[in-house]
């Protein structure tokens, strides 16, 4: 065999045991809601926290919510919407502008960057984020206030 | 041809190169454009079908919370399979890992929940949610849905055909579209091309009309016609000088040999004549340019041209062959007489030129051709022709119609040329002698005259050959040979005791040559005779056409003790400050004057004022054409010194003169 098609087979070969890999994989992971450390939030219900992501007003606890989000992550943003909006991205997009044009209020910030979005969410008490759990540790000053969702993705 | 090479040649054409440049460019937006809009197409599909899952199952979750309350969840689900999209409804609880009530179709993939569409390319989206808590509710059940994703794979497949076939017939329409504006745009090309290859063959006149909307080869197309413009105009402007004399702007010889060839055609069917070829020559022009200068000569012949073209019909030619000479070819009809015609224009040529405010009479020779009778080639006519001037100059200007028996007595320039050339190395030239008589003591005199004694054509008179001498360059030897026999007999008469002087004439041109001072030095010595005993004869044209030059020969002339004569005085243009310093001894009236001098008062003044003139300058004067007594008595009054003419004696030879020498000598020693 030539060196060339040693190179193929081999990189064929790579190719084919990274892909059974990674879909054999399973990996159970935790949605939580963060605010920061120094705000006691209370817990939200569902339909407030999807309210509040839909642009309507919410305050509790003594807090004004404001919602940011997270998209550091595409499969937490889409895990998100399918737990907590129920809508596709560009439906909530859609949805999320029509209401704010209507009915005033703000879109949520969106944040690409975790250390940008830890500093959000220091800056005003009632700022809440969500996030897998396993990356709290890489925003310090924040703390997990419910658990929205645990299961498995890959 | 083979395919390959009519591949060829297509990739080399516009047409071709247009259609390979936009297959290139579209091998890079095709893929771009059909890539982006699959791409947006499916993720609005994808998007579309997501959205529809997460709105469905949430619904369905708090339906079912409901119903599970009131009764009825089964109901619900198979109402909700009905629809097709789902294919899964499964209530479980969670914590007792217990299947509360499930539905759908047999043998589905094992569930994995799903984020994205066709995350784990089962053709199913799976999504779990909770139940909604509420009174009577566990809060540990939870929902799995599953959808199937074949509708929307479809549609996205569908979308991807219908783009595969938007674009196939797009590139269609493009090539199809290019293929037919590059044709558009090829067959003005090709018919410019078509067109410049006529011009390049000489089709000037071929226009460039392209029909064409495209800017660019519309303004090539007027380029190219801009510069066929140009190349007509140069081409005739170059057919033009070709044909025209640059003086006159009259045709020149080949046009005129053209436009006699037309007529010899037209004249093929009838015997009648049709056409005259006049050919006519200004005499005495040589001595306007001599006198006057070349600037003058011109101005005469663009008159003479002028004239000419006033006095002609349209249908009429004339042209200017060289020098003074002029043709004319004028159509005629069976009935129309030449005469008159040709009379009349004599008539106007003898009209006096006005140049540089002096009035110029300037005669003409003219020699008729007609055709057909003539000849019906038009080299024959225009010999003929030639003959009939040369006929008419020999008699002294007018005209002549040309006959048949007029070739014999002509001769044309080379013949005589080549002959004269001869005669002069054979020795076939003899000098006549014409006494000049002294009117006032008893000095014997006389001018010696050449004649050519040919041996087919008899003797001719130096008129006939002079000027061919002096074109051909044989007038130096000629005046040797001259010179050398006058001088000859001269010595030959002095030893006899007929002491007496020789005159001998000299061309123009012989006074350009610088070493004539020495050639007559060494014929004086040869025959071992005095320079006193010498006359040289010159014209004023020939002193005055170059007077630096003829003075400083003159001088030299002068200082050997050879004595110097203007002959034709009265003719030329001299003026008398030069006269004055030239070495000039002898003055000989023009025989013009002389000749009717009894009956012209003019001229008899003329002849009384130049004796008067010579006598006050210390000159002898001469006058010539005496031709009988009474003039001979009145100049004798007059005091002219010398008399020359036919009444004294005619030119003679040498032994006839030596006759008359001796009646002379008798006549003087009888008082």
């Amino acid at each position: 065999m030539r060196p060339l098609q040693q190179i193929l087979a081999s990189l064929c070969l790579l190719f084919v045991l990274c892909s059974s890999v990674y879909s054999a994989t399973s990996e159970w992971r935790r949605l939580v809601l963060v605010a920061t450390a120094e705000a006691n939030m209370p817990p939200l219900t569902q339909a407030e926290i999807r309210k509040a992501y839909l642009g309507v007003a919410i305050r509790k606890g003594g807090y004004d919510i404001i919602p940011v989000r997270n998209v550091t992550d595409p499969l937490l943003y889409e895990v998100f919407l399918q737990k907590i909006i129920f809508m596709s991205a560009r439906k909530y997009e859609h949805q999320l502008t029509n209401r704010v044009l209507k009915w005033g209020g703000r879109r949520p910030a969106r944040y690409s960057s975790l250390l940008l979005l830890a500093k959000d969410l220091k800056q005003h008490p009632g700022t809440i984020t969500y996030m897998w759990a396993r990356t709290l540790e890489a925003v310090p000053g924040t703390k997990v206030v419910q658990e929205l969702w645990a299961g498995p993705v890959n | 041809m083979g395919w390959t090479r009519k591949l060829g040649l297509f990739n080399r054409s516009l047409t071709g190169r247009l259609m390979l440049g936009l297959l290139l460019i579209h091998l890079v937006l095709i893929p771009l454009l059909f890539g982006g809009m699959y791409f947006i197409v499916r993720q609005g599909y994808e998007t579309h079908f997501v959205n529809h899952v997460r709105s469905d199952a949430h619904q369905f979750s708090s339906m079912a919370t409901y119903v599970l309350r009131t009764g009825g969840l089964e109901k619900l689900i198979e109402e909700s399979l009905l629809t097709g999209r789902l294919i899964l409804a499964e209530v479980r609880n969670q914590n007792k890992r217990e299947i509360i009530i499930t539905a759908g179709q047999d043998g589905l993939p094992p569930f994995k929940e799903d984020f994205f569409f066709g995350q784990h390319g089962d053709g199913i989206y799976y999504i779990t949610l909770p139940l909604p808590s509420g009174e009577g509710v566990d809060p540990n059940l939870i929902v799995r849905l599953g959808y199937d994703e074949a509708a929307t794979h479809e549609q996205i497949d569908l979308a991807y055909l219908r783009g595969i076939y938007v674009t196939l017939s797009y590139l269609l329409s493009v090539f199809a579209l290019v293929f037919f504006l590059g044709r558009k745009l090829t067959e003005p090309l090709l018919r410019l091309r078509t067109v410049s290859r006529s011009i390049a063959a000489g089709h000037f006149n071929e226009q460039l009309n392209v029909d064409t909307k495209f800017t660019e080869v519309k303004n090539l197309a007027e380029d190219l016609d801009y510069m066929r413009k140009n190349l007509v105009e140069q081409a005739l402007n170059l057919e033009y000088q070709a044909l025209h004399d640059a003086l006159t702007g009259l045709p020149n010889r080949a046009l005129l040999h053209d436009r006699l060839e037309r007529a010899i055609l037209n004249s093929q069917r009838s015997n009648a004549p049709c056409a005259a070829l006049l050919l006519m020559d200004l005499d005495g022009f040589k001595d306007i340019n001599d006198t006057l200068g070349h600037q003058a000569g011109d101005l005469v012949l663009q008159q003479v041209a002028s004239r000419l073209l006033e006095m002609v019909r349209e249908s009429d030619t004339v042209a200017r062959l060289g020098g003074d000479e002029f043709a004319l070819v004028l159509p005629l009809t069976s009935t129309e007489p030449i005469q008159p015609i040709v009379e009349k224009m004599l008539r106007g040529l003898q009209q006096p030129y006005v140049v540089e405010g002096q009035p110029l009479v300037v005669g003409t020779s003219l020699g008729v051709a007609l055709l057909p009778e003539h000849g019906r080639d038009g080299e024959d006519l225009l010999r003929k022709a030639d003959v009939a001037m040369y006929v008419a100059k020999r008699s002294g200007g007018g005209y002549t119609v040309y006959e048949p028996g007029q070739d014999r007595h002509s001769l044309t320039h080379f013949t005589l040329a080549g002959e004269l050339r001869q005669a002069i190395e054979g020795n076939q030239l003899t000098v006549y002698y014409q006494p000049k008589l002294d009117l006032k003591g008893d000095t014997r005199a006389a001018e010696a005259l050449v004649r050519w004694q040919h041996p087919e054509k008899g003797l001719i008179p130096p008129d006939d050959f002079i000027a061919t001498a002096e074109k051909t360059g044989l007038i130096e030897s000629l005046t040797v040979a001259v010179l050398d026999e006058a001088i000859s007999h001269c010595f030959k008469w002095c030893q006899t005791g007929q002491t007496m002087k020789i005159a001998v004439n000299l061309s123009p041109r012989n006074l350009q040559d610088p070493q004539l001072p020495e050639t007559i030095a060494n014929i004086l010595s040869t025959h071992d005779m005095e320079p006193s005993f010498l006359q040289l004869e010159l014209t004023e044209s020939a002193i005055f056409s170059d007077p630096s030059r003829a003075l400083r020969v003159l001088n030299r002339i002068d200082e050997m003790g050879v004595q110097i004569s203007i002959d034709d005085f009265g003719t030329g243009y001299s003026s008398l400050a030069q006269l004055r310093d030239l070495p000039v001894s002898e003055i000989k009236i023009d025989r013009s004057f002389v000749m009717d001098m009894r009956t012209n008062k003019k001229h008899a003044a003329i002849v009384r004022t130049t004796i008067d003139l010579a006598r006050n300058l210390g000159l002898t004067v001469v006058a010539e054409g005496v031709e009988d007594a009474k003039t001979l008595d009145i100049l004798r009054r007059l005091g002219c010194d010398m008399a020359q003419g036919y009444y004294i004696s005619p030119p003679i030879p040498a032994a006839d003169f030596e006759v008359w020498l001796k009646g002379q000598q008798r006549y003087t020693a009888n008082g």
